[in-house]
C-alpha cells in the first residue's frame, strides 16, 4: 500500500516535472548567453573558463565550498574518534604492501600536477585535491590492515594543514581588498596576468588552486580516514 | 567611514570565518579559547550593528573580486539586512554565552563562527547561488550542533534534520538550476528584469522548488516534521541559537526570492457576488489562478492550525515550543503572501519579535529544568536564582507569544491580522486571532505548572547558570522595551518593507 502511494505521487511529480521542464530554453533560445567563457581569458588570464570561474568570477562560492568541506571534516572527525580500527583485521600481503608504495608517488605527482596546472588544462584545485587524498587514503588503509595505524600524514598535522589552508584563502582576498578594494580581487590588484598558458600565470588563480587542494585533500583524507577507521 | 562602510558586509563574513584558524591557534598554544570566542563573538555582533550608526549609507554593495552582479558576485547590505543582521548577531551570542561550558567542548565554537558565517552571508548576498553555498554551511553547522551531546537522542535529532534537510537542499539545487536557465541570472536584484512579469510554468516551477526548499529549513507546515525532533535533541543554548537567529537567515533568503520573482508575492481576493456557489467557484479558482502566493496562504493556514493544535498536546516544553515556531511562521508567511507594505512590514516585526521571544523560553528551560535532559511541563519550577523574576518573565515572554499587551508580540500580530484581513485574507485573519487563543492554553498550562515552585534538589550553581540567567532576562528585556518602542519598530519595519518591495532589489 505504502509502496504503491509513493509510486503514484513521484509519478505525478515526475510527469509535472516534465511538463515544467519542456518549456525550459534551448542553448538557441537563450535570452542572454552566459558570457564567461567568451571574456575569460582578457579579463584573469586563465585558459580554463571553468577554473577563471571557479577562482575569479565565483571565488567566493570556492570559498563557501571549501568551508563547507572543512566543517564536515571537523565534525566527522568529533563524531567518529580515531581510537579503533577494529574493521580492519585482514592482514595485506605483500604484494599488495608493495604495489601501494610503488603507485603512491604517481598518484601524488598527479594529484599536483591537476592542481597546478588547473588553470591551463581540465582540473584545479578540487579535482586535484580529491586525487591527492586518495593516495593517503590508500596508504591509511593498507598499511592500518592488522591493527596498528599508520598515516602519511598524521591526524594533528592534517588538521594544522586545514586550518593553514584556511587563513591562506582568506589572505589572498584581504590582500586584494588592500591592493584594490575588492575581496578575491585578481587582476584588479595589478599583480599581472603573465602570458597565458605558462604555469606562471592568471594571477591568483594558481595559488587558490594550490589553497583550495590542500583545503579539499585534506579535509577528504580526515573525512574518509574517520570513517573507515572507525 | 565609506572606506570601511563597503567593506563592512565582507568582513561580517570573513572574520567569523578567520574565527576558525584563530580558535584552532590558540588551542593549540594550550590556552582557554572560549573567552576569546565569546569576545570575538560580541564584537561580530557589535559588528552588525554599525549599520544602524548615523552617517552610514542607506545602501552598500560590494562587489566580491571587483566583478558586477551579472558576472560575479555581489554583497548588498541593504535595509533588510540591516534590519535582520543585528538579530542574528544578537540572538547568536547571547546562544553562545548561555552554552553549558561542560557541553560547549571541541569544535563548539568553530561551528558557531561557522553558523554565523553562514547566516551572514544568507543575509548578505545578492546572488542565488551564493545563498545556496552559505545555507549549506548553516545547515551542516547546525546538524553537528543539533546532534552536539552525542547522546542517542541527540543522534537521532541530527540525523532526522541531515536527512529532511538535504531532501531540502537538493530541491533548492533544482530550482536554482531552474531559474538560472529561463532567466541566466542568478542575482536577485537582476530576476525581475531578466523573467517576464507573467513567468512561465518552467519557471514557476522551479521558483517553487526553491520556495519549498526553503519553507523546509524554516518548518512549515507540512515540511515541518523534523523541527521539534531537531530543537527537543539539541542543547537549550543552541535551540535558542536555531529558532532565534538561524531561522531568521533563511527567512530573509525566503523573502528575497518572493520579492524578486515576479508572481512571488500579492495575495488578494476581490468580493464576488451572487449566489453561495458562485461566489464560492469565483474564490477557489482566483485562490488556484495566484499561483505561488495562493500555495504560501495554504501552507501558512496548514503550519498555523497543525503547529498550535501539535503543541497543545506536548507535554515536554521544548517540543511544544518547537511546534509554536511551526504556527508563528504560519503568521509571518501569510504576512509576506499577501505583501502590502503594512502587511510585510508586520511580518518583519514578527519575525524579529518571534526571534527574541522563542530565544528567551528556549532559555528559560535550562533555568526551570533539574537537569538538561528532563523538560516535562509538569516537572518544570522557576530555578533557584532570584524565580520570582524568571517566572514573571517567562509570563511575560509567553504573553508575547499569544500576543497580550504589553509585551512585544501584540502589536506585530495585530498588524498582521488587520492588513491579510484588509488585503483579502480574511481566513488567514481568523486563523492568526484562533491561533492566540489556542496559545493561551498551553502556554496557562506552563505558567500554572512552573510559577509558585521553586528548585530545591541539586544544589550545583555553575557560573554557566549566571550566564543563563543574563541571556534569558536580555530576551525578556527586549520583549519590555520593543513594546513601548512599537512606534519606532514599526515605523523602521515600514520604510524596509518599502524599500524591499520598492527597489526590486
Amino acid at each position: 500500500m505504502k509502496r504503491t502511494t509513493a509510486a503514484l505521487i513521484v509519478t505525478v511529480l515526475v510527469v509535472l516535472a516534465g511538463f515544467a521542464a519542456s518549456e525550459l530554453p534551448s542553448e538557441a533560445e537563450r535570452a542572454e548567453p552566459v558570457n564567461h567563457a567568451i571574456r575569460s581569458l582578457a579579463d584573469t588570464g586563465a585558459v580554463n573558463a571553468v577554473s577563471a570561474v571557479l577562482f575569479d568570477y565565483r571565488a567566493f562560492d570556492t570559498l563557501g565550498e571549501a568551508t563547507v568541506i572543512i566543517t564536515t571534516a571537523m565534525i566527522v572527525a568529533f563524531l567518529a574518534p580515531q581510537a579503533r580500527a577494529s574493521m580492519l583485521s585482514v592482514r595485506m600481503s605483500g604484494i599488495v604492501l608493495y604495489g601501494v608504495v610503488l603507485l603512491l608517488p604517481f598518484i601524488a605527482v598527479f594529484g599536483l600536477a591537476i592542481m597546478l596546472y588547473g588553470h591551463i588544462s581540465p582540473g584545479g584545485g578540487f579535482t586535484g585535491g580529491v586525487v591527492l587524498s586518495t593516495s593517503a587514503v590508500l596508504y591509511a588503509v593498507v598499511y592500518s590492515a592488522g591493527g596498528q595505524q599508520s598515516y602519511v600524514l598524521a591526524p594533528a598535522t592534517n588538521k594544522m594543514i586545514e586550518n593553514v589552508a584556511m587563513t591562506a584563502f582568506l589572505a589572498v582576498g584581504f590582500f586584494g581588498m588592500a591592493a584594490s578594494g575588492a575581496f578575491l580581487a585578481n587582476a584588479a590588484t595589478g599583480i599581472g596576468l603573465g602570458t597565458p598558458g605558462s604555469l606562471l600565470s592568471a594571477g591568483t588563480i594558481p595559488l587558490l588552486n594550490v589553497i583550495s587542494g590542500l583545503k579539499v585533500g585534506v579535509g577528504l583524507a580526515i573525512i574518509i580516514i574517520s570513517l573507515f577507521l572507525e | 567611514m565609506t572606506v570601511f562602510a563597503g567593506h563592512l558586509p565582507v568582513f561580517l563574513i570573513a572574520l567569523p570565518l578567520l574565527a576558525v584558524p584563530l580558535l584552532y591557534l590558540i588551542d593549540r598554544l594550550g590556552a582557554n579559547s572560549r573567552n576569546v570566542a565569546l569576545l570575538f563573538y560580541a564584537l561580530m555582533a557589535l559588528a552588525a550593528g554599525v549599520p544602524w550608526l548615523p552617517g552610514f549609507p542607506a545602501e552598500v554593495v560590494a562587489e566580491i573580486g571587483g566583478w558586477p552582479a551579472d558576472i560575479g558576485i555581489e554583497l548588498r547590505l541593504d535595509a533588510l539586512a540591516r534590519l535582520f543582521l543585528p538579530v542574528v548577531g544578537v540572538i547568536g551570542l547571547l546562544g553562545t554565552v548561555a552554552a553549558d561550558p561542560g557541553e560547549a567542548t571541541g569544535p563548539f565554537y568553530p561551528l558557531s563562527f561557522l553558523l554565523l558565517a553562514g547566516s551572514n552571508g544568507l543575509i548578505l548576498t545578492n546572488d542565488l547561488f551564493n545563498a545556496y553555498v552559505f545555507l549549506e554551511i548553516t545547515s551542516i553547522s547546525s546538524y553537528a550542533l543539533v546532534g552536539f551531546r552525542r547522546d542517542t537522542r541527540g543522534f537521532e535529532s541530527g540525523f532526522k534534520y541531515i536527512v529532511v534537510g538535504s531532501l531540502a537542499s537538493v530541491l533548492l539545487l533544482w530550482g536554482i538550476a531552474g531559474l538560472y536557465a529561463v532567466s541566466g541570472t542568478l542575482a536577485f536584484s537582476r530576476f525581475a528584469a531578466a523573467l517576464p512579469a507573467v513567468p512561465g510554468r518552467a519557471a514557476v516551477a522551479a521558483a517553487v522548488l526553491v520556495v519549498v526548499g526553503l519553507l523546509t529549513k524554516l518548518g512549515i507546515a507540512p515540511f515541518h516534521a523534523w523541527k521539534a525532533d531537531a530543537l527537543a535533541g539539541a542543547p537549550r543554548s543552541v535551540a535558542a541559537t536555531l529558532a532565534g537567529a538561524t531561522v531568521s537567515a533563511y527567512f530573509v533568503v525566503l523573502v528575497r526570492v518572493l520579492t524578486t520573482v515576479p508572481g512571488g508575492i500579492g495575495f488578494g481576493l476581490r468580493p464576488a457576488t451572487g449566489g453561495f456557489f458562485m461566489r464560492l467557484s469565483a474564490y477557489v479558482s482566483e485562490f488556484v489562478a495566484a499561483g505561488i502566493p495562493g500555495m504560501l496562504i495554504l501552507l501558512s493556514g496548514a503550519s498555523i492550525i497543525v503547529g498550535h493544535l501539535t503543541a497543545l498536546r506536548q507535554t515536554r516544553l521544548s517540543r511544544l515550543l518547537a511546534y509554536s515556531s511551526v504556527a508563528h511562521f504560519g503568521y509571518i508567511i501569510a504576512g509576506v503572501a499577501v505583501g502590502t507594505v503594512p502587511a510585510l512590514a508586520g511580518a518583519f516585526l514578527h519575525a524579529v519579535h518571534h526571534a527574541f521571544m522563542k530565544a528567551g523560553l528556549f532559555l528559560f528551560i535550562p533555568l526551570a529544568a533539574d537537569s538538561a535532559e528532563r523538560d516535562r511541563i509538569t516537572s518544570l519550577t522557576c530555578g533557584r536564582t532570584a524565580p520570582a523574576l524568571v517566572g514573571s518573565a517567562m509570563i511575560f515572554l509567553t504573553m508575547g507569544m499569544v500576543g497580550i499587551p504589553p509585551a512585544a508580540g501584540f502589536a506585530s500580530k495585530w498588524i498582521l491580522v488587520l492588513e491579510t484581513a484588509r488585503a483579502g485574507a480574511p481566513f488567514a485573519a481568523i486563523l492568526i486571532a484562533l491561533g492566540g487563543a489556542i496559545a493561551l492554553v498551553y502556554y496557562l498550562r506552563l505558567s500554572l505548572a512552573a510559577v509558585g515552585r521553586t528548585r530545591s534538589s541539586s544544589p550545583r550553581r555553575s557560573p554557566a547558570d549566571v550566564r543563563v540567567f543574563a541571556a534569558f532576562l536580555v530576551c525578556a528585556g527586549y520583549v519590555f522595551v520593543a513594546f513601548w518602542a512599537t512606534d519606532l519598530l514599526a515605523g523602521i519595519a515600514i520604510s524596509v518593507a518599502e524599500t524591499t518591495l520598492g527597489g526590486g532589489g
